[in-house]
């Protein structure tokens, strides 16, 4: 009797170890021009890669059902291994919407034609933080003792997860490149935060939100060095080659969410409060930051 | 133990015995079937997570290991799951409180230092064991990390448990259905050999016609014929016997009558022969006569006691006191006694249960035996007649004895003392004791002799109490 179920759990196991790799890596790689103004027969929904695409996709699938349903047309989910692939497909068309962050939105949206949609609110706030962490009980209790150390970035495009803590830690005269032992992109800020967790670095910078997610039993290993100031969540962008009209049902769709009772449920599921409206200038602060970094490194 | 008993118990022993010597075999080859299997699954499931873990650990991409751990581990028979770095700190551990901690435990040692795939118990964790299996990580021909999967075997176990309780459940059905096969073949086998032994109480009653109804072909038929031919052979000699030795009696008989009728015809015979003569005188014609009558009233007298050998008077049942009876005799033959210098003793035991009897034929019986002892004591004696209440079994009765002091009874006479025309007396008939055994027997009582020679004889008549009968400590039976 237990003989005979067990291909069935193997099996069972290898095809969600498959899935997982599949979600992995189902980044289209056909490149497509934009076209403006086209009838558009599908929405292909971008999300960068911060978290676990599995997460990732348990968070916004229901959501993405109902805009699917709000604009009448279907939504596939495509998510990015880095924030490079996800600039890249939206440059190259092959993203119609989604969400990106300030840093990536700031450095290329104008560039790629993107129209800001809304900006995300969670838990009632507009902004988030980046956080330096380390191992709780680790030796590293101040910026100086990061001296030799090995620092984990979750990628180099990231806004929380790069341009700003590179700016807290030049803030206190370190830089990366000359005074951290090794310096290493993990991919995603859930990643990260693990890493500083098994010791693969000795700290790294996450993403608040991301790091208040994080299981209890990984957060107790962990402690924050440093918090940065608020930083505006990233962006839902749109190609404006999809026309006015279904720019302004996207935009209804995603500020008028939390307006339903439905729409509160789908935006807990996503672990958000809600949507606002954006506009450019409300990352030229960014933008300005982006400056400061870039005219350091040079 | 009744032999169906035993035959029954030695047919459940043996049931139980491969009952349970099948269900631990099967056990036994469970328990290895179950680490074998676990060891199978834990390998291809090890190495296919291993070949899978490859990227995200070079990568660094700790989130998506620890989803490939979490969704193995969500298969009950996963204890746990993690990932290594060759130094062995724990990279991703199911237990996520284990991150980042340094695997030094013995059972990881090992593990560690395996370079292919390695399967261990692990002696510490409770509730159905644990196998460690571990594979190594390979990226380029080399190993970057280890990946270990903890299997238990408790979900196995459980499902095994079930079975066993099926199989415990079979196993007691056969128990009792060996046990019910063995009553009935026990019933099979005791219920002829029951006939046989109620055949055989039959036999020992004396019914020789009885026959067991055995009609089975196996030894116990056998034995039954068997036993059903000597009985039938038994009956036959018995037959010729009882046959032989009536012969015998009527020739005993035949020859007593012309010895006790021959002697008076002769003593007539001559008698007549002198009176006949014609010179006899007045005076011998008288004492001839004399003679002759005394002769036929000798002839008349023993008629009339083989008359009452051969046909007893039928019997007039009362209750009876024996001890008056006896008191009345001794009281009879009193002067005769006298005469013979012979001292009667009494031992009468006093509250004895009436019996019931003709009191008239046992007056004789005792008489007979009182006479007998006199004339035993010809120079004086001593004649003890006692009486005391004696069971037969699981009847009352009431023995009544006659001692002598007299020369006794040889062991030869014994044996025959009571037949007819036994007599060690000069002018008995041999019908005396005869007769007594014939209305003692009649009574449904017995008689017997014991004696040692030069120490007098013992006569003891037993008879039994009357259904009635008062029992002792009642009112006085004497």
């Amino acid at each position: 009797m237990t003989v005979r179920q067990t291909p069935k759990i193997a099996l069972g196991a290898l095809a969600a170890l498959l899935l997982g790799l599949a979600a992995h890596w189902s980044f289209p790689s056909e490149p497509r021009a934009a076209e403006p103004a086209a009838p558009v027969s599908v929405l292909r929904f971008g999300h960068p890669a911060i978290e676990d695409p599995a997460v990732t996709l348990g968070k916004y699938h229901r959501l993405l059902e109902a805009m699917s349903e709000a604009v009448g047309v279907p939504v596939t989910l495509v998510q990015s291994r880095t924030y490079a692939e996800i600039v890249r497909a939206f440059e190259e068309g092959q993203i119609d919407v989604g969400i990106l962050n300030a840093f990536s939105y700031v450095e290329m949206g104008q560039r790629a034609r993107l129209v800001p949609l809304a900006r995300r609110v969670r838990a009632g706030r507009d902004t988030y933080q980046s956080y330096i962490v380390v191992r709780q009980d680790g030796e590293i209790t101040s910026y100086d003792s990061l001296r030799g150390k090995i620092f984990a970035f979750p990628d180099p495009r990231s806004t929380t997860g790069y341009l700003i803590p590179r700016l807290m830690i030049r803030r206190h005269r370190l830089e990366p490149e000359r005074d951290f032992a090794r310096v290493i992109f993990v991919g995603k800020h859930d990643s990260t935060a693990l890493a500083v967790a098994n010791g693969t670095a000795d700290a790294g910078a996450v993403a608040s939100y991301i790091f208040e997610e994080l299981e209890p039993a990984i957060q107790s290993k962990l402690r924050v060095l440093d918090r940065s100031e608020p930083i505006p969540f990233g962006p839902v962008v749109a190609r404006s080659g999809l026309g006015a009209p279904l720019l302004a049902e996207l935009r209804v769709f995603f500020l008028s969410l939390d307006k339903t009772e439905n729409g509160q449920a789908l935006l807990r599921e996503a672990r958000l409060s809600g949507f606002t409206a954006a506009s450019d200038e409300h990352y030229a602060p960014i933008r300005a930051l982006v400056r400061r970094f870039r005219g350091a490194a040079e | 133990m009744k032999l169906s008993t035993k035959f029954v118990v030695a047919a459940a022993v043996l049931t139980a015995f491969i009952v349970f010597g099948v269900i631990a075999s099967a056990a036994l080859r469970e328990r290895r079937m179950i680490v074998q299997e676990v060891e199978r699954r834990g390998v291809m499931l090890a190495e296919v997570l291993a070949m899978a873990s490859v990227n995200a650990l070079l990568s660094h991409d700790y989130s998506t290991l620890k989803r490939f751990l979490e969704t193995v581990a969500r298969d009950k028979d996963v204890a746990y799951a993690m990932v290594l770095d060759p130094s062995g700190v724990i990279k991703m551990h199911t237990d996520l409180g284990e991150i980042g901690r340094r695997a030094d435990d013995p059972v990881s040692r090992r593990a560690a230092s395996a370079e292919a795939v390695l399967v261990q118990p692990i002696p510490w964790i409770k509730g159905g064991r644990v196998y460690d299996v571990a594979v190594p990580v390979m990226a380029a021909g080399r190993s970057v990390g280890l990946l270990r999967l903890g299997l238990s075997t408790r979900s196995m176990e459980a499902s095994l448990h079930r079975s066993w309780i099926e199989v415990a459940l079979i196993g007691l059905v056969a128990l009792a259905g060996g046990i019910a096969g063995a009553v009935v073949m026990a019933r099979r086998i005791s219920r002829p050999l029951g006939a046989l032994v109620e055949a055989t109480r039959a036999v020992s009653r004396g019914d020789l016609t009885w026959r067991a109804r055995v009609t089975s072909r196996d030894e116990v038929g056998e034995l039954a014929s068997a036993f059903g031919a000597m009985t039938e052979s038994l009956r036959i000699h018995i037959e010729t016997l009882v046959r032989t030795e009536r012969l015998a009696l009527m020739g005993r008989l035949a020859a007593g009558i012309a010895h006790e009728v021959r002697n008076p015809l002769e003593a007539i015979k001559g008698a007549t022969q002198v009176i006949a003569a014609n010179d006899a005188a007045q005076e011998t014609i008288a004492k001839f006569t004399r003679i002759i009558r005394d002769e036929v009233a000798e002839l008349d007298r023993f008629l009339e006691g083989f008359l009452d050998f051969a046909r007893p008077a039928p019997l007039d049942l009362e209750p009876v006191a024996v001890n008056d009876v006896a008191e009345e005799v001794l009281g009879l033959i009193g002067p005769l006694l006298a005469t013979q210098r012979v001292t009667a003793a009494r031992a009468f035991r006093e509250r004895l249960p009436l019996v019931s009897a003709d009191g008239r034929q046992i007056k004789q019986v005792l008489i007979n035996l009182c006479l007998n002892a006199v004339q035993a004591m010809p120079g004086g004696g001593v004649l003890t007649v006692a009486t005391r209440e004696a069971p037969a079994g699981a009847r009352r009765g009431v023995e009544l004895l006659v001692r002598d002091t007299g020369p006794g009874v040889t062991a030869a006479l014994r044996e025959q003392i009571f037949e007819p025309f036994i007599t060690t007396k000069a002018g008995g008939t041999g019908l005396g004791l005869a007769v007594s055994r014939g209305i003692v027997e009649r009574h449904g009582g017995s008689i017997s002799v014991e004696s040692e020679e030069g120490k007098g004889a013992a006569f003891s008549v037993w008879l039994p109490a009357t259904p009635s009968s008062s029992p002792p400590g009642g009112e006085r039976a004497g």
